[in-house]
């Protein structure tokens, strides 16, 4: 069941002395990084050994002071009833980035539980960066209302802190996560779209110049312009690089092509050739059948043609001759004419068997 | 290959022929002839029962000369063709077109055993005789389909003869454009008839203008008048020689010596004929031993060489031109060999003119092949015309339409009105003109059919409309129709001898 964190009565007594922790939203605004520093180390007095007389000294606790499960619950109730409060336990993470694991940890606990004591949960568990984002985008599209109010905005912000720390955020969904919060809603956005402006409004220079500087600030974006001046001129490279390296490869295109091209005209040729060699094959193959019937037809019909002289003429010529020379008398003239005309018949038959050439 | 090849179906021999790429040169065609032992194949089928042998063999069996019925022997089927009875052969009644689709099988089957890659031989430019009525046409059709081969168009043996002659020549393309106008005597005489065919190059037709045959005169007649001598001077040898006692066998040994002596005496002078045991009887007599002289044979048959040779005055004189006009004479058959036919012919025409060539035996196949390769049509040589009320003759179907190929048809419509319908009747006379090229009003005309066609006899002059359709089938068989559209009368005749030609126009585009 939901309730209303800032009326939510609480039945346990209020703890007798209250827990630096609970002092910190409660008490005198003190620096988030002082605040984390005390609860990582303690002031001892020592004797100097030189001089024998007692001085402060800071050391490390033997174990970092922790807030108990009454101290959290207690921390939650405290954060509720006050808007700044939650700004105190922002700054609390934000300065947690640079403190030991154990306060670093300590701190989140605290952040995750007083998140979820004002309202956004955050199931199932383990908490995956999906879930996360589509947690506070469902929340804060229930807020109607643009601008947010400030309360509304100091819990964005604590979110945003906790997410990017608890590696449930990336840049982009940050942006977009105030983009989101910073956007008109699309009624009002119809009812006064101003003509879009050519040129962003908005630089970098101006968030710096609208922000409330500090050292620490200056310095991060020192650090962050030297690092992005360094990606750019690195990128910069990069893109001159990549251009080069596209130069050349259109360049390279443009000779591959032109190769391909003369590839393609020689493989064009070369196809053609094949047709014309396979065209010339099949006529040459018509042509071999052609002149083997051909000299087939002419050895059939010389072998038809000296059969039938052989079995014709010759034989019947030369068993009449063999007739007569075994008749009696035997008929010599006979054999004689015979034997002439199968010679005659013979050396006319034999032209054909001679080679043409 | 499945080219078209020539069959020349002849009355005594028969030949397949095919144009083909030389071996010796592929660019240059010439003509293979399909012989049997270097000979054509004789027109003969015997049926000695079961499976019937056509060819040498059968025509080995023959003991007598001449052409038809021979016991179970036929020699030269292709003349019973048209016929509608049936011919008795060693006692069983066969059809004509079934033993003449035996020699067609028998072609057929002797070509494709030689390998001609891819030609199946199913395709024929076929001869025939001019002297071949419609129904013989048809009935020859049926038969070659019956042996597989699909006849692609007729041919005139003597065109096909001139056509080969003239084809095979080096310069045969001027040589046709030199004979327009021109006529051709071709002098065919074969073992089994003379035919001689004038012929003419009228308009890149080249057509027979007149045709005459004689079957009394073939060479057979020679073989028979041969044969009588020998037996004559065998009797004078042997006054007591009984030839009523001649040896079986003696018959077939006899025609054979008869066909050597005619080659030997085309040669020399005389020749010694020797037959051992031709008669079944003691004593010399049983042998055949005589001497003949060229002069005998020659006297022999003279009286069938002047008959022959006078058919080319007679020939000429029928179609009213002079000898002088003829170009040459292409003399073509196996009779033509014989020296005193040679020197007869060389007596008419001169050495000139006289054309013996050396394929005579084949040279009508030769020519249907070329003419199957050059694909060469047949056009109607004459006008189909009809005679007209005022008595002038009206062109039906014009000199020069090309005619049907095989599975085809064409067909031509007149319409015209009765002019003198009084007696009930109309009469048709159509015909053609007498000469190629001479169709005006004068020229002489020969019928080709008479209808006579009922009208409405009370209808008046030019009222009643008719219509004749003449249609020519592949058959070259044309079938004219007159219809009276009132009377609703139809009277048919069907035209059996049109006069075609060969159309050599496509002779510009022959290889």
């Amino acid at each position: 069941m939901e309730t209303d964190p800032l009326n939510t009565a609480t039945s346990q007594p209020p703890p007798t002395t209250d827990s630096p922790w609970i002092t910190y939203l409660t008490g005198k605004p003190v620096s988030a990084e002082s605040f984390l520093s005390d609860m990582a180390f303690e002031t001892i007095t020592v004797q100097d050994p030189k001089t024998g007389k007692p001085k402060k000294e800071k050391k490390r606790r033997r174990a970092p002071i922790i807030p108990d499960q009454t101290i959290r619950t207690r921390f939650n109730e405290v954060l509720a009833t006050k808007r700044d409060r939650v700004e105190r336990l922002t700054q609390l993470v934000q300065a947690s980035a640079t403190s030991s694991e154990s306060i670093r940890h300590t701190v989140l606990e605290l952040a995750d539980s007083a998140i979820a004591h004002l309202g956004i949960h955050f199931a199932p568990e383990p908490l995956d960066a999906t879930t996360f984002r589509q947690t506070v985008e469902s929340w804060l599209s229930a807020i109607s209302e643009r601008p947010l109010k400030a309360d509304t905005v100091s819990l964005l912000l604590l979110l945003i802190h906790v997410g990017w720390r608890r590696s449930l955020l990336d840049q982009a969904t940050a942006f977009s996560l105030i983009t989101s919060a910073t956007t008109p809603t699309k009624k009002n956005a119809s009812q006064t779209q101003p003509a879009q402006p050519t040129r962003p409004t908005t630089t970098l220079l101006d968030v710096l110049l609208t922000t409330k500087l500090t050292r620490q600030t200056l310095a991060t974006f020192g650090s962050y312009f030297r690092e992005t001046s360094a990606a750019a001129q690195a990128q910069q490279k990069k893109i001159q690089s990549q251009s080069d390296k596209i130069v050349r490869l259109m360049a390279d295109r443009a000779s591959l092509e032109s190769t391909v091209a003369e590839l393609q005209a020689a493989r064009n040729s070369l196809v053609e050739q094949q047709r014309l060699a396979e065209s010339r094959i099949a006529e040459l193959e018509v042509e071999v059948i052609a002149v083997r019937d051909g000299y087939k037809h002419r050895i059939y019909e010389m072998r038809e043609r000296t059969r039938g002289v052989l079995q014709g003429q010759i034989t019947r010529w030369l068993q009449t001759a063999l007739d007569a020379a075994q008749s009696t008398p035997a008929r010599i003239a006979v054999i004689q004419e015979r034997l002439e005309d199968s010679l005659k018949l013979i050396e006319k038959e034999i032209s054909w068997l001679r080679p043409s050439d | 290959m499945a080219a078209t090849f020539g069959l020349d179906f002849g009355t005594t021999n028969s030949l397949i022929s095919v144009i083909r790429p030389n071996p010796d040169n592929l660019q240059v065609y010439s003509c293979d002839i399909l012989t049997q032992a270097g000979r054509p194949h004789p027109s003969v089928v015997w049926y000695p029962g079961g499976e019937p042998v056509v060819g040498q063999r059968a025509k080995d069996q023959l003991h007598e000369f001449g052409l038809g019925v021979f016991g179970d022997i036929v020699r030269s089927p292709k003349m019973f063709l048209g016929s509608p009875t049936d011919i008795s052969v060693g006692g069983v009644s066969r059809n004509a077109i079934d033993v003449s689709a035996d020699v067609f099988h028998y072609l057929r089957q002797d070509a494709l055993k030689r390998g001609y890659q891819g030609n199946p031989f199913t395709t024929a430019v076929v001869t025939i005789p001019v002297s071949m009525r419609g129904a013989a046409r048809a009935d020859l059709r049926q038969a070659a389909l019956k042996a597989g081969i699909r006849i692609h168009q007729f041919v005139h043996e003597p065109l096909a003869a001139l056509y080969g002659h003239l084809r095979s020549r080096a310069n045969f393309r001027k040589e046709l454009a030199g004979l327009d106008r021109r006529m051709v005597l071709v002098f065919d005489w074969g073992g089994g008839t003379l035919d001689l065919t004038l012929c003419q190059f009228q308009d890149s037709i080249l057509t027979q203008v007149f045709n005459a045959g004689d079957r009394d005169v073939g060479g057979d007649h020679f073989d028979t008048r041969l044969l009588q001598l020998i037996r004559q001077k065998h009797e004078s040898q042997h006054p007591g020689a009984n030839w009523g006692r001649l040896q079986s066998s003696a018959h077939a040994r006899l025609i054979q010596a008869c066909e050597d002596a005619k080659i030997a005496l085309s040669s020399r002078q005389s020749t010694r004929m020797y037959l051992r045991d031709i008669l079944a009887v003691p004593g010399e007599e049983k042998d055949l031993d005589l001497e003949l002289s060229k002069p005998e044979l020659e006297g022999a048959v003279q009286d069938l060489i002047s008959q022959g040779l006078g058919k080319i005055e007679m020939v000429l004189d029928a179609a009213g031109i002079p000898r002088s006009a003829i170009d040459f004479c292409l003399a073509t058959g196996g009779m033509v060999s014989m020296p005193a036919i040679r020197e007869g012919l060389v007596d008419l025409f001169g050495v000139n003119r006289l054309r013996l060539v050396d394929n005579a035996a084949t040279v009508i196949a030769e020519g249907a092949a070329w003419i199957a390769h050059d694909n060469i049509g047949l056009q109607l040589a004459k006008p189909i015309e009809m005679l007209h009320a005022n008595n002038s003759y009206i062109e039906i179907i014009p000199t020069g339409t090309a005619l049907p190929f095989v599975g085809k048809a064409i067909q031509h419509r007149m319409d015209m009105y009765c002019v003198n319908p009084s007696d009930g009747f109309a009469k048709f006379l159509l015909a053609r003109p007498q000469w190629p090229g001479r169709d005006s009003h004068g020229d002489r005309r020969i019928p080709y059919a008479h209808l006579t066609l009922p009208v409405d006899s009370h209808a008046r002059p030019l009222q009643e409309r008719l219509q004749v359709d003449v249609t020519i089938n592949d058959d070259l068989i044309a079938e004219v129709r007159a219809r009276s559209l009132m009377r609703q009368q139809t009277r048919r005749s069907v035209i059996h001898d049109l006069e075609f030609g060969l159309s050599i126009h496509a002779l510009a585009h022959a290889t």
